[in-house]
């Protein structure tokens, strides 16, 4: 009897504390859980190499790039003040085109693995409530190569917006390029251009 | 009329030819300035880098594509191991004169292990022992100096330098032995060098070709940042990006 009388409040007590331990115990945890799913996504298309095709690849890194990125302020910060000026419709076009560049040249990049690591180094505090997380690849063939993230957290969860590989930071690249082709040609010769990229890396994809 | 132009006519064509150089480099400067404020001298680093692209793509590009396909990667990353250890004095004096004592005196280890341990350069040894790697030249030491950028500016077969680092030319020739070298030995040497560093960066630029809109812009905005990337030895500022998202 004695037993029974404990079973109860020690089973809610077992229960409490493996929720808590589950839980990310602060915003550096649950910044670097997307940035390791991102990456774990990377390492199981690298595995699979030439045993996915490219459009499979492209799709599972869509996948998780749409769940791990924030599309809309990547958009918002890459064309600039360009994007106050565009419709929904427009915004929605060139997420969509951004999004099927970003893993068609991810697909093309990460096909094979040769015992490649990814490694935490550690969390930056940024402006304006931003993450920095910093993390390394290295593998016996490349050497090692600083890959970092920003990170932001707009509602509930935390979202990477930028990503930096040995000090580039894409969103800057992209910026400088994107607005200057708004600025020159406009928005249709932007998607267009976005479009014959995409073409260019799956049909030159060896 | 002869053909000896008199020295007042003299005088007078040399301030002739002196004001529409001024004139003409006025109105190249003020053009550039009106199209890029970041890049000043967009128009001609422009042309400088179509020249550079059409002569990597025609012949600096195939060969080496060839050369990747049969030298077999390890003798590949001794040639690369051979010129890092060739020129890698410039890094420890270029440490030195940042105050970066340890690093130099390391440097300098790593000049000593590689060389006789190493074979000549060949293996990297030192890195095995702990003496890290380090990537220094004049351009970095003067901005740590203060030094203003300056300009951006797109060289014919040198490629992305700004002002500050143009000052590594000399630098860098004054202390690499091969500029002490028999031509003979100097010229087959830098060829060798020459294809196999653009060997190691094939991967870098089809990346750049596979996601660049525009070639020109990639580079130059890539160049900028990993100059700053080195001058901070891999760690700049957190706030160094702040300005991308006041939006």
């Amino acid at each position: 009897m004695p037993v029974r009388i404990f079973t109860k409040p020690v089973l809610s007590i077992v229960l409490v504390l493996l929720i808590l331990l589950n839980a990310p115990a602060n915003a550096d945890e649950e910044a670097l859980i997307v940035v390791n799913d991102f990456h774990a996504t990377l390492l199981q298309v690298m595995q699979q190499g030439v045993a996915l095709d490219f459009t499979a690849r492209q799709h599972l890194l869509r996948e998780a790039i749409d769940s791990s990125f924030d599309m809309q302020m990547i958009g918002n910060v890459v064309l600039n003040r360009h994007w106050r000026e565009l419709t929904d419709d427009q915004r929605a076009q060139f997420v969509t085109a951004f999004l099927d560049l970003s893993s068609a040249t991810y697909a093309s990049r990460f096909d094979d693995f040769s015992d490649q690591v990814f490694e935490p180094l550690g969390i930056t505090e940024m402006n304006g409530g931003r993450l920095m997380v910093r993390t390394e690849i290295s593998g016996p063939n490349m050497g090692t190569v600083s890959l970092d993230y920003i990170l932001h957290k707009p509602d509930t969860e935390w979202l990477i917006i930028s990503a930096i590989a040995d000090g580039v930071n894409d969103l800057a690249l992209k910026r400088a390029e994107y607005t200057a082709i708004m600025n020159n040609a406009g928005f249709d010769a932007l998607i267009s251009d976005l479009q014959a990229q995409i073409a260019n890396l799956v049909a030159n994809y060896r | 009329m002869t053909g000896v132009a008199s020295p007042a006519t003299s005088e007078k064509t040399i301030k002739a030819f002196g004001r529409l150089a001024g004139a003409v480099f006025l109105l190249c400067f003020l053009q550039s300035c009106a199209t890029n404020p970041t890049d000043r001298f967009e128009r001609l680093n422009r042309s400088s880098f179509q020249f550079n692209e059409s002569l990597d793509q025609a012949i600096v590009l195939p060969i080496a594509r060839n050369y990747a396909a049969v030298i077999p990667g390890p003798v590949a990353t001794g040639v690369t191991n051979f010129f890092d250890n060739l020129f890698y004095l410039n890094t420890a004096l270029n440490n030195f004169l940042q105050g970066k004592v340890g690093q130099s005196v390391s440097d300098l280890g790593r000049i000593l292990v590689n060389t006789t341990f190493g074979l000549g350069g060949l293996l990297d040894v030192a890195t095995h022992l702990r003496l890290a790697k380090h990537e220094e030249d004049l351009g970095q030491t003067l901005a740590v100096w203060g030094v203003p950028a300056g300009a951006y500016l797109y060289l014919p077969l040198a490629g992305p330098y700004n002002l500050r680092s143009l000052s590594d030319i000399p630098m860098r020739g004054a202390l690499n032995p091969l500029f002490y070298t028999h031509a003979s030995v100097a010229i087959p040497m830098i060829v060798l060098n020459f294809v196999n560093r653009r060997a190691n960066l094939i991967e870098r630029t089809d990346i750049r070709d596979s996601s660049a809109l525009d070639t020109y812009i990639f580079t130059r905005e890539a160049f900028q940042q990993q100059r700053e990337f080195q001058i901070y030895d891999g760690a700049p500022p957190a706030d160094n990006f702040d300005e991308l998202f006041d939006l």
